[in-house]
């Protein structure tokens, strides 16, 4: 008896050890088997030529989100809108006030800021991805590196197009480093989009590059990069690049500018209409619904996106073609190559019904192209460039120093990024 | 969903259980005798029912003094007779009059250990010899403070409290429940357990509770994982209902059907529970088939009985404190709101024993209304409790209870700027003001549906085995479970009162699945004389599933017709979440002459991630006691002293996706060069491979003291530390990740509990016990890393994590100075200046808490019991009087304005539409009287320094509990109810909850925790924006045991 109680009382012991040891590799994988979540995706997940989709919608949209709202500032700072107060009936958002006089908070950028930098950073994880992802045809590895490039790039022309750590000191900041100046950032611009163009798969692809590059060189006052890339770049009938809103995500220029009547255009280019009708095939206008009791005399809100999914062009053939034409009469080139350049723009604008044809100029010089552009590239965000360009500013005397050329860098970055010293 | 070595080594592990069964085999005869006698209280000589008599075999019985667990149900069960002739542990429960027998006691020496509730253990040497008749009588002392209970120290360890290494609470809920009558358990918990805190998320029917332990450790706080019967629930509720009063994860217990709850306090105690213990342990144990007259002892073979035990209780609910004049000026208009509304609530439950099978039934109806309007719970709930010898040393424990409520939410106010609840549509009119703040309809009100009906199952078997031939092992497993769905319905029919949302609809269907694993085996050996070990080794595993699913849509035409998609807009959304927990642990205990304890343990940890890598943490434990008492060295007065010091660690594991990035999709747009898309990847973690869980760390010593066991006392000081603490640390957003989780928080917690206790007065007819608990907490956030504040909870509170401040604090501007106009006037339009850095304010958690508790029994039959429990150290921010300051409903803003001119139509109108007081003059400008009336009315500026000016103290002595109870003879209540001896127990009494209150905080009430589940927002949370006062319950209480 005592024999068989002490072997088990050893078995037992033993049984405990082995049960002890067993159950370690038993609760790693007991945890591990739970259920996979639905609603969020295993980065792991994402390195598969099945998901290449995926990885794109994320850079797109990002910056797809972040430009809807940039370019409303963008034309709200610049003299091309304005905010409504003692027009319409709606309340104006501060925000748009703050814009409208050049002096923004920082923290009313810190959601756009947030979204161009995550477009940044998908951008960039795209590319990490390229060496694990399996591909079953080169030229969608491809397609990954121009996605990738394109959008590196993009994004660092938009810092430095459009961002400033003050005033008048524009530029953007990579990865929470220090503040990098304008012409600094477009240079690592033009370096990305020149690995672009090294994948780029067709020629509309090799264009839409070079017209950026165009621009960039114009911006940076290089003019003979900027004709010869605008040369290579966007021609007749190429599409515009676009950035396209389902309604769940909607472009709000159409109710903020649109419906809500935050904004309105300046009031030059209902003259530039009335001075000839066919400018409404660009710059089409409608008449404001909310105007105030007292007042008499129509407001007018832009129609050119008449609806939360109209589109809105990040850039265009017609905007290379006026590179081009600014950048011959420049170069004191003969001016009919330039006027072909300015026709061929005003010959494409959309004809309105009973309404002829927009005339075609028969002489062209700078400030005719300025003018062009002004109207050609109507509520895109684009005008302010041409201000800073010009130093064509139209802030009131007492704002005019102190007044912002750039959407501020965000208050979020420069609270959390060390590297920002104030300027 | 696949876990296959998991299951390989369940199975495994219960087939060697079984295995171990089937090996014992053989049936013989032995010689036996009786034990018999009396069990009487030492001081009124009553007999004990109930007290269970307990012989082990002399020389099994150290090894066996860590067994009790399984002693409590094999008592009421027959014994399986073994194949040797050795003496074995039997035992037998008192019955009428404290009679006890135990038959077929094998002939040996033995132990004899009686215990009873409420009564010191007795611990004698016996003799039975073969065919003879033992007689013994058995004299008790009562154990005032429950030190000889036996109670939960750790997983799958129990001992009694007298020599537990560590801190632990413990309510005999059955006691506490025959006086005061309480609507679901965690009402129980108040102001009964030093360390322990519980503030009710609001003065709704079924509201949440915050429940506090200690410090709460982690950086983030917390909340205690409570059991049931051996399931876990999670702390968090699973009920919260939008921007409503939450609703508690215990509302559907009955507080009737509880038997004990025991309270881990910090890791010292609960470290071997692993993640879990963090913020402590509540385990609630319900009632089970061996209490009663009636029951039959074990051994004695005698007919089946039955206890049959029914009660009924019926009562209303009032508001405890109403508004005054000096609350708002519109206090008529809310007090009207409130009602008395009813309650009831039918009890039964029945006992007993068929063969073997020891049985608890019961059946559980409440309703109850809330104070106000549509503010209500009909609640159903069926409980069945199995204890059953299934084999030779087997027994198995099966705990079921299924559950049915249906509540109306209290609909006090929203969040969203809107004016429709009850108390924010009362507190915005007012009558002295132009400007229309108007009053919405009641009947707008009225008709607007809220409703959450819960169906909730919780469950566990337990089986227990003892093989017969290794005396001192013990097997354990236990699988418990819980499912639960909620729906819940807001339904706001059409209306033409602008201020209504008119025709809305939103559903929330929610349903929880989680179930939990216990294993444990433990082996307990007395190596030399007087020194025993006990080892154990076990793991646990928990899986949680929950998941929501939303519909809602709006601008129904017509009441008629109500489903979702008839409406516009319709919105779906759905949410699930799962993850699982899974642990294994070890401990050592050692005994040496029941006076020294030793024990340390370890514990590995393990959560699910995402992703190939599994976050795991070791926990060690170590602890020690000395019981001076048994040492000699004190005089025999001192029947306890006991030093105890424990240290312990605990964690946060890492979520399941911290460790690791993952990404999600939502809303987005496209582009022509990538293509249209309806929806985006997004970021959703930027995660981190290298993070680790968060550590705690808890040192306690403490002390407990009894002296003729008439008065006692026990002091536990305790230190916490959270090192590595994980947060998401903001990086530069151009950098694209958002937060970033590292580990780099800490927090220093540390505070004291004590309580003091004594039955001054204890004669037949007439016992006084006093008790009186005194906790102190305090802490200081060591590091958040860089990082913005950590807010909690809404926007519109400004209490933050920062370093070198407690938890939660409360920070603002200080308005410094008010500005004047050029004429003297008070500059209303640019305000007060403002400092220009933030100023701590103080914290939302008590420094003090604690209770005063006196029970008083008279003339033999009557108790009269009474609690009042307080907090100091608190404070407030009463968002209600700034809001109603804003619109000129508070009386002394209101005079401030008229004294300083900017009431309507005096010479510095502010334009706040708010008329001049009459009776109030106006100061004259440019005096200095004008200047301390400006700094004054600056201090209640409702527009700056909002925190600054709101926050108030808000220390409170609020009487909690009074109940006046009658045992009614059992002669007498034979005569009453007609049914003669067959009556066991009739009683009467009546009882009141949240009786009075006195605060010095200017509010409606000082408890109210928004969102009062939610364990880290929670914890920091006291922000007064239209609380509903908690409600004074009145209930009389008829039982009658059969």
């Amino acid at each position: 008896m005592l024999h068989r109680l002490h072997f088990l009382h050893i078995a037992l012991k033993a049984l405990c050890g082995f049960f002890f040891v067993l159950t370690i590799g038993s609760c790693q994988d007991f945890v591990q088997g739970v259920s996979k979540p639905i609603n969020a995706i295993n980065d792991a997940d994402l390195n598969s030529e099945a998901q290449l989709p995926v990885l794109f919608s994320g850079i797109a949209g990002y910056f797809g989100q972040y430009w809807r709202f940039a370019s409303m500032y963008l034309s709200t700072l610049s003299d091309e809108f304005t905010t409504v107060e003692g027009i319409s009936q709606n309340t104006v958002f501060p925000i748009f006030q703050e814009f409208d006089k050049g002096t923004p908070l920082l923290e009313r950028t810190n959601r756009e800021w947030g979204r161009l930098g995550a477009a940044r950073f998908h951008a960039q994880d795209l590319l990490d991805r390229v060496p694990s992802i399996a591909f079953s045809q080169d030229s969608n590895r491809r397609k990954c590196l121009f996605v990738g490039y394109f959008y590196l790039a993009l994004v660092q022309h938009h810092y430095a197009a459009f961002w400033g750590i003050s005033p008048r000191r524009g530029g953007g900041v990579l990865l929470g480093g220090p503040f990098i100046p304008s012409s600094q950032m477009h240079d690592t611009a033009v370096m990305n989009f020149t690995r672009a163009l090294e994948y780029a798969r067709t020629g509309y692809e090799r264009r839409l590059v070079n017209s950026f590059l165009a621009r960039i060189h114009l911006l940076e006052g290089r003019y003979n990069e900027c004709l010869s890339t605008a040369q290579l770049g966007l021609r007749e009938g190429d599409a515009p690049m676009s950035l396209l809103y389902p309604t769940q995500s909607q472009n709000i220029w159409f109710d903020n500018a649109g419906v809500n009547h935050q904004i309105i255009p300046a009031a030059r280019f209902r003259a530039y209409i009335d001075a000839e009708p066919a400018e409404a095939g660009r710059i089409p206008l409608t008449v404001g619904t909310t105007p105030l009791p007292s007042r008499t005399t129509p407001y007018y809100v832009q129609a050119k996106y008449n609806a939360d999914t109209s589109q809105i062009d990040l850039i265009t053939w017609q905007e290379n073609a006026l590179m081009i034409a600014e950048m011959l009469v420049r170069n004191n080139s003969p001016s009919t190559a330039a006027l072909v350049e300015v026709n061929r723009v005003r010959a494409a604008v959309p004809r309105l019904a009973g309404i002829p044809a927009l005339a075609l100029r028969s002489v062209t010089n700078l400030d005719s192209i300025r003018l062009e552009r002004q109207k050609q590239l109507f509520a895109t965000g684009l005008r302010i460039l041409d201000q800073r360009r010009f130093a064509d500013w139209h802030f009131p005397p007492a704002q005019a120093s102190t007044a912002w050329h750039y959407l501020p860098i965000a208050e979020n970055e420069r609270t959390a990024n060390p590297n920002l010293l104030p300027n | 969903m696949s876990y296959p070595k998991y299951l390989a080594s369940t199975t495994l592990f219960m087939s060697l259980v079984f295995l171990l069964l089937a090996g014992v085999s053989g049936v013989g005869y032995a010689k036996t005798g009786t034990v018999q006698g009396k069990v009487s209280d030492k001081q009124t000589r009553e007999g004990l029912i109930g007290a269970s008599i307990i012989l082990t075999p002399r020389q099994s019985a150290r090894t066996n003094e860590y067994v009790y667990a399984f002693e409590d149900v094999r008592l009421t069960m027959p014994v399986l007779t073994g194949d040797d002739q050795q003496a074995q542990r039997t035992g037998a429960i008192a019955l009428k009059d404290g009679v006890f027998e135990v038959k077929n006691v094998r002939a040996g020496d033995y132990v004899l250990t009686v215990r009873s509730i409420g009564y010191k253990n007795v611990v004698q040497s016996v003799t039975v010899n073969a065919d003879q008749t033992l007689a013994l009588e058995i004299v008790m002392v009562q154990d005032i403070q429950g030190t000889d209970a036996v109670v939960v120290t750790g997983v799958a360890s129990r001992r009694q409290k007298s020599i537990a290494e560590t801190a632990i609470g413990r309510i005999e809920a059955v006691t506490i429940a025959e006086n005061v009558k309480f609507s679901d358990p965690s009402q129980m918990l108040i102001g009964k357990i030093p360390g322990v805190s519980i503030s009710p998320s609001s003065g709704a029917v079924g509201a949440g509770v915050r429940i506090s332990v200690r410090t709460n450790a982690g950086l983030l706080g917390g909340q205690p994982v409570i059991f049931i019967d051996g399931t876990r629930l999670l702390s968090v509720d699973y009920y919260k209902v939008f921007d409503f009063d939450e609703i508690s994860p215990l509302v559907n217990i009955a507080a009737d059907d509880i038997e004990t709850i025991e309270v881990l306090k910090g890791p010292s105690s609960s470290c071997l529970y692993g993640t879990a213990g963090q913020n402590g342990i509540i385990l609630i144990t319900t009632k089970r088939g061996r209490k009663g007259s009636s029951l039959v002892a074990a051994s004695g073979g005698a007919p089946s009985e039955l206890n049959v035990h029914y009660q009924y209780s019926t009562g209303w609910q009032e508001p405890s404190r109403l508004y005054t004049e000096e609350m708002a000026l519109s206090f008529e208009s809310v007090n009207r709101v409130f009602r008395r509304a009813p309650l009831q609530q039918h009890y039964l439950h029945l006992d007993g024993r068929v063969g073997a099978l020891n049985y608890y039934a019961s059946l559980d109806y409440r309703s109850e209304q809330g104070i106000l309007p549509k503010n209500g719970m009909e609640r159903i709930s069926g409980r069945i409790n199995l204890d059953i010898a299934a084999a030779k040393g087997l027994t198995a424990k099966i705990s079921s209870a299924i559950m049915y409520n249906n509540t109306d939410a209290a609909f006090t106010s929203d969040d969203n700027g809107l004016f429709f609840g009850w108390l924010r549509n009362r507190l915005l009119a007012n009558p002295m003001s132009n400007k229309r703040f108007s009053l919405v309809d009641s009947a707008a009100i009225v008709a607007i549906d809220n409703r959450v009906t819960i169906d909730q199952f919780i469950g566990s078997v337990e089986l227990l085995y003892e093989p017969l031939f290794l005396d001192g092992l013990r097997l354990r497993a236990l699988v418990g479970a819980e499912r639960n769905r909620s729906r819940f319905v807001t339904y706001t029919p059409p209306s033409s009162d602008p201020l209504v949302p008119s025709g809305t609809r939103s559903i929330r269907n929610s349903y929880a699945r989680r179930f939990n694993l216990d294993l444990s085996a433990a082996y307990s050996r007395e190596i030399v004389e007087g020194l025993t070990i006990n080892a154990l080794v076990g793991a646990q595993a928990f899986d949680n599933n929950v998941g929501v699913d939303i519909a809602s849509s709006t601008n129904f035409l017509t009441p008629l017709v109500q489903v979702v998609q008839s409406g516009s807009g319709v919105i779906a959304s759905e949410y699930a979440n799962s993850f699982r927990e899974a642990g294994i642990f070890g401990r050592v205990e050692i005994n040496f002459l029941q006076a020294y304890f030793f024990s340390f343990g370890l514990r590995n940890d393990f959560a699910s991630t995402i992703g190939p890598k599994v976050p795991s943490i070791l926990y060690p434990q170590v602890s020690g006691a000395v019981r001076l008492d048994k040492t000699g060295l004190l005089p025999s007065a001192i029947n306890l002293m006991k030093l105890r010091a424990a240290y312990a660690e605990s964690g946060r594991l890492p979520t399941l996706s911290q460790s690791s990035r993952t990404w999600t999709l939502y809303y987005g747009s496209g582009s022509s060069l990538t293509g249209a898309v309806i929806n985006q990847l997004y970021l959703d973690n930027a995660g981190n491979s290298t993070i680790r869980p968060e550590r705690v760390q808890e040192l306690e010593v403490g002390m407990e003291v009894e002296v003729s066991n008439v008065v006692g006392a026990e002091f536990t000081y305790f230190i916490q530390n959270s090192q590595d603490a994980i947060v998401n640390v903001s990086t530069p957003p151009s950098v694209g990740l958002g937060r970033v989780p590292q580990n780099i928080g800490g927090i220093n917690g540390w505070g004291f509990e004590s309580q003091v206790y004594g039955k001054i007065i204890n004669t037949a007819d007439y016992d006084l016990q006093l008790s009186a608990i005194v906790n102190y907490t305090d802490n200081k956030v060591l590091n958040i890393g860089k990082n913005e504040f950590i807010p909690y909870g809404k926007p519109i509170t400004t209490n933050y994590i920062l370093p070198g401040f407690r938890r939660g604090v409360f920070m603002d501007f200080m308005p410094l100075r008010p500005n004047f106009l050029q004429n003297g006037y008070y500059d209303w339009q640019t305000g007060p200046a403002l400092d220009t850095v933030r100023t701590a304010l103080g914290s939302t958690v008590p420094l003090y808490n604690g209770s005063l508790s006196a029970t008083f029994r008279f003339l033999h039959d009557f108790t009269l019991y009474a609690m009042l429990d307080y907090g100091l150290g608190k404070n407030m921010i009463n968002l209600t009087r700034q809001e109603n300051a804003l619109i000129g409903n508070d009386k002394r803003f209101n005079q401030l304005l008229t004294a300083l001119g900017l009431a309507k139509g005096q010479a510095a109108d502010a334009g706040l539409e708010i008329p001049a007081v009459s009776g109030v003059a106006v100061v004259p400008n440019n005096s200095p009287q004008y200047r301390t009336t400006a700094e004054e009315f600056m201090r209640l500026d409702p527009r700056y320094g909002v925190v600054a000016n709101y926050l108030e103290r808000a220390d409170w002595v609020r009487l909690r509990e009074v109940a006046l109870r009658w045992n009614v003879q059992p002669t007498l209540a034979a005569l009453f109810t007609g049914f003669g001896s067959a009556v066991r127990e009739l009683a009467v009494g009546i009882s009141l909850r949240n009786i009075a209150l006195w605060t010095n905080y200017s509010g409606i009430d000082t408890e109210y925790n928004s969102p009062g589940n939610v364990p880290s927002e929670a914890q920091a949370q006291s922000t007064d924006r239209w609380v509903l006062v908690q409600p004074r319950v009145v209930q009389f209480t008829l039982n009658i045991g059969l």
